[in-house]
């Protein structure tokens, strides 16, 4: 193998390289899954942010890591959406069949806190953060599940925290209403 | 307080982003509502259930499978220079490459045209048409008959039509901060005069256009001003004026009255539409005079103020000129109130000595 000059690293910065990577990756990935909706994708999108990270690792301010990876993952997971929109299309159908109804029959009357804990609860919850639309769901992700701030949310989603504010509102609301529908809340 | 306004502070009040007042306004509007009450406690509910989602760990290979990435140099532009093209991606290159150069070559062509083709002839059979000459010896003839008529009040400046299109740009802005200072103090204009002459002292520091219409009062209460008929000649050299204030008239290749608008009369104004025409000029986009015109509000608060700009017997508010981009002709409309009177000294009002005499005082 050639050796790179970009492979020529002091040890210090391979330590803050791993310390990134230990700090962030699970939390990205997290976001990165629920965006796409796919482990396996997830995981990639997550080295690619690291990877993104470690070429421009000097141009980036130490406070300012997390939503700097949050953000090239947001752009890494709406550029996979969008080259699989064509694809999602196409296999909706086929996919449409195969959803099942995700109402768990023993948790009537179970407080919602417990019947979350069940692992339908939590599929039905993970099926109704997919189903809220990418806008949307961006926010929802940022601010409730990662719980970032409206100001580091609408740094990386590139929108005033106005309109960050209003997104995650409405992506309560909708949340709210599909998790009503599958556990009474 | 409405309920779905409520709602949404609901939402920021989750995540402790609403002022204390306000959420004190909001808490107290939910114990109150049922419904806001059930809407707060789902969102509380479903928030924690989030909190119980589960955690995506990575694998454990993870940390590995990045350093293996960057060690065989993936993303970098050594690699990347090295990765063959595919023909789909030539191709799709190519096109766009194309397209861009197809685009540039017909925005250099649409800039090297030349715009002064003939004007179409798309005018009324009313049209009074008044080319240069004519305008010019008709100002002549009107100022032998009235040395004191009413001067410009924008000196001529000679240059060429791009500076021009940016005085009237920096112009534009300055109507619109005039506008919305007149806005703002709406309710301090309709106190009395002294105000008035206050906002207009400010409003003409500001608005070049406006400046005139200072000296144009000034005329009218000396009974300087001279009136001009017919009123078609009078609307010419108000529009004449209009250019000669944004520095247009120097490039002006026709002017023509189009018709007279009578059924806008709402106010007592009429408005008369005038088309002309500026060779080789390239309109900016958009670009349209006369905002204060154009706003309902304001011109309430222009008629109040006697903001009225009375050049040669037509009282003229400020005009609407519209630039059509591309186009050989541009249009111009003026709102006038025609045969306006000429104005008269206040009598005295009778009795005004009585009220003086003194009383007799009483034992």
């Amino acid at each position: 193998m050639p050796h790179l000059p970009h492979t020529d690293t002091d040890a210090l910065q391979t330590v803050a390289f791993n310390r990134v990577m230990a700090e962030h990756s699970s939390a990205l990935k997290a976001f990165a899954a629920r965006m796409l909706g796919d482990e396996l994708a997830a995981e990639d999108t997550t080295q690619d942010a690291f990877l993104a990270y470690y070429r421009h690792i000097h141009e980036v301010p130490e406070n300012a890591v997390r939503p700097w990876l949050f953000r090239v993952t947001r752009n890494l997971c709406l550029d996979q959406l969008r080259r699989r929109k064509f694809k999602l299309r196409l296999f909706r159908d086929m996919q449409r069949d195969d959803d099942f109804e995700l109402v768990p029959a023993d948790v009537k009357g179970t407080r919602p806190d417990e019947a979350a804990h069940t692992e339908e609860a939590r599929a039905a919850i993970e099926k109704a953060i997919e189903n809220l639309p990418p806008r949307f769901r961006e926010a929802f992700l940022l601010c409730e599940v990662q719980g970032l701030s409206y100001e580091e949310a609408s740094g990386i989603m590139g929108c005033p925290v106005k309109t960050v504010s209003t997104r995650l509102f409405r992506a309560r609301q909708r949340f709210r209403t599909a998790v009503a529908n599958i556990i009474k809340v | 307080m409405s309920c779905s306004r409520n709602q949404v502070d609901l939402s920021r009040c989750l995540d402790g982003r609403l002022p204390g007042t306000r959420r004190a306004e909001v808490m107290a509007h939910v114990d109150k509502c049922p419904k806001c009450n059930q809407v707060w406690e789902e969102m509380q509910t479903t928030q924690s259930l989030v909190f119980g989602l589960k955690q995506h760990q990575v694998t454990r290979s993870f940390r590995d499978d990045v350093w293996e990435r960057i060690h065989s140099g993936e993303g970098s532009p050594e690699i990347l220079l090295q990765e063959p093209i595919t023909t789909l991606t030539k191709v799709r290159y190519g096109l766009i490459g194309a397209a861009a150069a197809a685009a540039f070559l017909f925005g250099v062509n649409l800039l090297t045209t030349d715009n002064s083709s003939p004007i179409e002839n798309t005018r009324d059979p009313e049209v009074v048409e008044l080319n240069r000459d004519t305008l010019d010896n008709e100002t002549k003839d009107n100022t032998e008959k009235a040395p004191n008529a009413i001067e410009s009040p924008v000196e001529l400046v000679s240059g060429d039509l791009a500076a021009a299109a940016h005085l009237a740009t920096q112009a534009i802005a300055k109507v619109a901060s005039a506008a919305n200072r007149l806005k703002i103090r709406k309710p301090v204009i309709l106190r009395g005069k002294t105000d008035n002459q206050q906002l207009w002292q400010e409003v003409s520091q500001d608005v070049q256009t406006i400046d005139g219409g200072l000296h144009v009062l000034d005329s009218l209460q000396r009974n300087q001003l001279v009136r001009l008929e017919p009123i078609s000649r009078a609307c010419m050299e108000a529009a004449r004026n209009t250019l000669k204030t944004y520095r247009f008239d120097q490039h002006l290749q026709s002017i023509n009255l189009v018709r007279t608008l009578d059924e806008c009369s709402l106010d007592g104004l009429a408005k008369v539409q005038v088309t002309f025409s500026l060779p080789q000029f390239q309109a900016p986009q958009g670009l349209l005079f006369g905002i204060i015109a154009d706003d309902p509000v304001l011109r309430d608060i222009l008629t109040q103020l006697e903001i009225l700009r009375p050049q040669g017997g037509v009282l003229v508010l400020p005009p609407m000129i519209q630039f059509v981009p591309g186009a050989a002709q541009h249009n111009m409309i003026l709102r006038i109130r025609p045969n306006m009177p000429p104005p008269q000294a206040k009598p005295k009002p009778v009795g005004a000595e009585k009220t003086l005499r003194k009383r007799p005082r009483k034992k």
